[in-house]
């Protein structure tokens, strides 16, 4: 089956037309400054900037829009977020966990100076478990240093990796943080997201984390956040995106496998065993089936601007997004959009957020719109920030 | 709820002089910088001096509560609440009133649930001391999902006491889904629950509370859901006598809404458990194709191309291929176009079934 990234729109697209440009001023105003209602989302703040960012990477004017000063600048700001072990503190210590997190510990921000550059605050025994750092912001921090330019050569690999396997539940589920004891589906894709930029798996227990996603499959064959929890479009796509990135056998379907030449019965039941799909074309079926104009996330649920990134992501990454009806996916995105403000909001006449304007570009690249970079579904990235991952940062590059 | 009652904010008072307020070090270029009011940023102020003091105190609880309803999704202060509200030995009943009022301002906030979650583990934990959750690490304590105890165990005491916690639990989760019928934080709660406290009275119940929703919105996929569930992990499993019911049951609801995608997945997914063949509907979907409203529903014909395609593949019936054809050109251009190219995908698989002729 034909995969999405040759696909271009073929027909004149008819209603609404795409606002590029008012998408763009939206972009540029968040990252300038965002209104007091976003105070609520201020633990979180990595993740709106990753939104912002990538919306402007996504538009193509990523470079033209935040100056080379602002780039570095807020490299230094993310660094600054960065929870690493203190030269003093015993490197087996319980209570601490690396990676980044959020901005409101309080820890002095460590402006670099004499050319010694911003390493992170330090993260010792003594710190309290109030300034730890959380999977989610992680993850986020690592794909916005790539967009901004970094190579990465700051992030403290080694205290992440052994963060992860801490974060890791005995069912093979995360968790994103001590402090906050919600383990699902979020945070297993936050997790493989982590080990791919990173280029290494050793955090993970992937038999465990397969377990994992092929129970949290439901009988309708969409993936829930839990097992037994109803199947959800967010994620599914983590689930999915999941297997993508762990890559080999996990994206293979347990009942459609075939036996190598050569292999014994044994060894063919040991590979089938690290499958992760008990029925492939089961889920694929259900992610088209959620396609009523754009998608909606669960059965019987309405249409929202965000499904067609994490439904239309998981149905790429799948290898069939060719299925979707473009022209009324488009046609419904095309009428989220904010006329006065630009961005996207999450039906028609909603204001638009930070989140559901990213996603809505997001889901426009995945059918090849005019004017909007090719994005790469595993990592929810462009595919030229892809490539520099690949070959210009520190874990990637031979 | 909060305890001021004046507008005095509480870093003005007399009892909050001896703390140095601690403040957020953003640097000279932040990233997305937020508009914080005032108000906000001299809480976030005095809660870090808190955190790094570790400070555990009647104080240090009220501020836990005003930065959490100033900012839900803070990602350690429900922890030191819970922290405080274990060293302080405070009233968890109270604590309960709170979360009830809180999920009412805040129903998708996953944090509030999950306090739900530890402060009701808490609770079962002091009434039934011999439960098996018990984790000796700063972990929250509910973290299991295996039952707190065995219902049948406990003295008759005991049981009325697991019957009482159990239904105001589910109760309260019952009203808040009043608001939202397919919250899924409240839903995810409820499973949370009735696996927690095990095997009890409680679970029939929970097959008839399904039963009503579906009654009021036939087209509640959480409720479908969480009927699966039920009578998948009730005592006994799924037992034969389940299957048929739950069989018959959703074939009376696709009977009434033949284009409801719910009942339908539900039915196929019940037979696919209970190691029915999915052939065994071909009478039920075939008869609906002479009900007229039933002729448009697309999940009609998309189950009769499923059941078609496993004749012939079974049989290599060609015949078996021309009438999945006949469904898959139905579905494309008639009642499913929207997914015609997934149909006439469909229909190409269909030409590599081998067959006799």
């Amino acid at each position: 089956m034909a995969t999405t990234q040759e696909t271009q729109a073929t027909t004149q697209p008819s209603g609404p037309a795409f606002q590029r440009e008012k998408h763009i001023q939206y972009f540029k105003r968040t990252l300038q400054m965002l209104p007091e209602p976003y105070t609520s989302q201020d633990t979180f703040r990595i993740t709106l900037g990753l939104f912002a960012i990538g919306g402007l990477e996504l538009l193509g004017v990523l470079e033209e829009t935040i100056s080379e000063a602002n780039r570095k600048a807020w490299i230094e700001w993310i660094y600054s977020q960065q929870r690493i072990p203190s030269k003093d503190s015993p490197s087996e210590d319980d209570d601490a966990l690396y990676g980044f997190g959020g901005p409101f510990s309080g820890l002095a921000f460590q402006e670099p100076t004499d050319g010694r550059q911003n390493l992170g605050c330090e993260c010792s025994s003594h710190t309290t478990p109030y300034d730890t750092a959380h999977l989610t912001m992680t993850y986020t921090a690592l794909l916005s240093l790539i967009m901004l330019g970094d190579d990465l050569s700051r992030v403290a690999k080694e205290p992440i990796l052994k963060s992860l396997r801490k974060l890791q539940q005995p069912n093979g589920c995360f968790i994103p943080c001590i402090t906050d004891y919600e383990p699902d589906m979020r945070f297993v894709y936050c997790a493989a997201a982590v080990s791919y930029i990173l280029n290494d798996w050793s955090g993970v227990d992937k038999p465990a984390l397969l377990n994992f996603i092929r129970e949290s499959q439901t009988y309708e064959h969409g993936f829930a956040q839990s097992p037994r929890h109803e199947a959800h479009g967010g994620t599914t796509y983590c689930a999915i995106a999941s297997l993508g990135l762990m890559g080999g056998d996990a994206f293979l379907d347990q009942r459609t496998m075939v036996r190598q030449e050569g292999e014994t019965d044994s060894e063919f039941e040991e590979r089938r065993s690290r499958a992760g799909f008990v029925d492939l074309e089961g889920t694929r079926r259900w992610c088209l089936q959620r396609q009523t104009t754009g998608f909606q996330g669960r059965t019987n649920k309405p249409t929202d601007t965000c499904y067609s990134f994490w439904i239309g992501g998981a149905i790429a990454a799948m290898g069939s997004f060719d299925l979707v009806n473009f022209e009324c996916n488009r046609g419904f995105l095309m009428e989220t959009q904010h006329k006065a403000f630009g961005g996207f909001g999450k039906w028609v006449d909603t204001y638009p957020d930070v989140l559901h304007s990213y996603m809505g570009i997001a889901s426009l690249a995945l059918m090849g719109e005019p004017g909007i970079r090719p994005l790469e579904p595993l990592l929810n990235i462009s595919k030229r920030m892809q490539e520099r991952l690949y070959n210009e940062t520190v874990f990637w590059k031979k | 709820m909060a305890e001021q009652q004046d507008d005095v904010p509480f870093y003005q008072k007399p009892e909050w002089a001896d703390v140095v307020p601690i403040p957020q070090d953003d640097g000279p270029n932040p990233l997305v910088p937020i508009a914080y009011t005032r108000e906000y940023s001299t809480t976030m102020d005095y809660f870090r001096a808190m955190c790094r003091a570790q400070e555990k105190s009647e104080r240090a609880l009220d501020l836990t509560k005003i930065v959490i309803e100033l900012s839900p999704s803070h990602y350690t202060v429900w922890y030191y609440r819970q922290q405080l509200l274990k060293e302080l030995n405070k009233d968890l009943k109270s604590e309960l009133e709170w979360i009830e009022w809180m999920v009412n301002e805040h129903p998708k906030s996953y944090q509030i649930w999950h306090h739900r979650q530890v402060i009701v583990g808490r609770i079962a934990q002091s009434l039934f001391p011999s439960t098996t959750t018990t984790s000796s690490s700063t972990l929250s304590t509910a973290q299991s999902t295996e039952a707190a105890f065995a219902f049948d165990d406990l003295p008759e005491a005991l049981k009325t006491t697991a019957q009482e916690l159990v239904k105001s639990e589910l109760e309260f989760i019952a009203e808040s889904l009043k608001d939202d019928t397919k919250n899924y934080h409240a839903w995810s709660y409820r499973q949370w629950v009735l696996a927690h406290f095990g095997q009890g009275p409680w679970w029939t119940r929970e097959l008839a509370y399904t039963e009503e929703l579906l009654e009021e919105d036939v087209r509640n996929n959480s409720a479908w859901n969480q009927r699966y569930f039920v009578v998948t992990n009730g005592p006994g499993g799924l037992t034969e006598e389940d299957v048929q019911r739950e069989v018959q049951f959703a074939k009376s609801k696709i009977e009434k809404t033949p284009s409801n995608e719910s009942p339908w997945v539900y039915l196929t997914g019940v037979l696919r458990k209970g190691n029915h063949p999915v052939t065994e509907i071909k009478e039920f979907c075939e008869g609906l194709l002479s009900v007229t409203r039933a002729n448009f529903s697309p999940f009609v014909h998309a189950t009769l191309l499923d059941i078609y395609e496993i004749e012939a593949k079974e049989q290599r019936s060609a015949a078996s291929v021309e009438k999945a054809k006949e469904e898959a050109i139905m579905l494309a251009e008639k009642v499913d176009s929207i997914r015609s190219k997934y149909w006439n995908w469909r229909k190409s698989q269909l030409q590599k079934i081998d067959v006799v002729a």
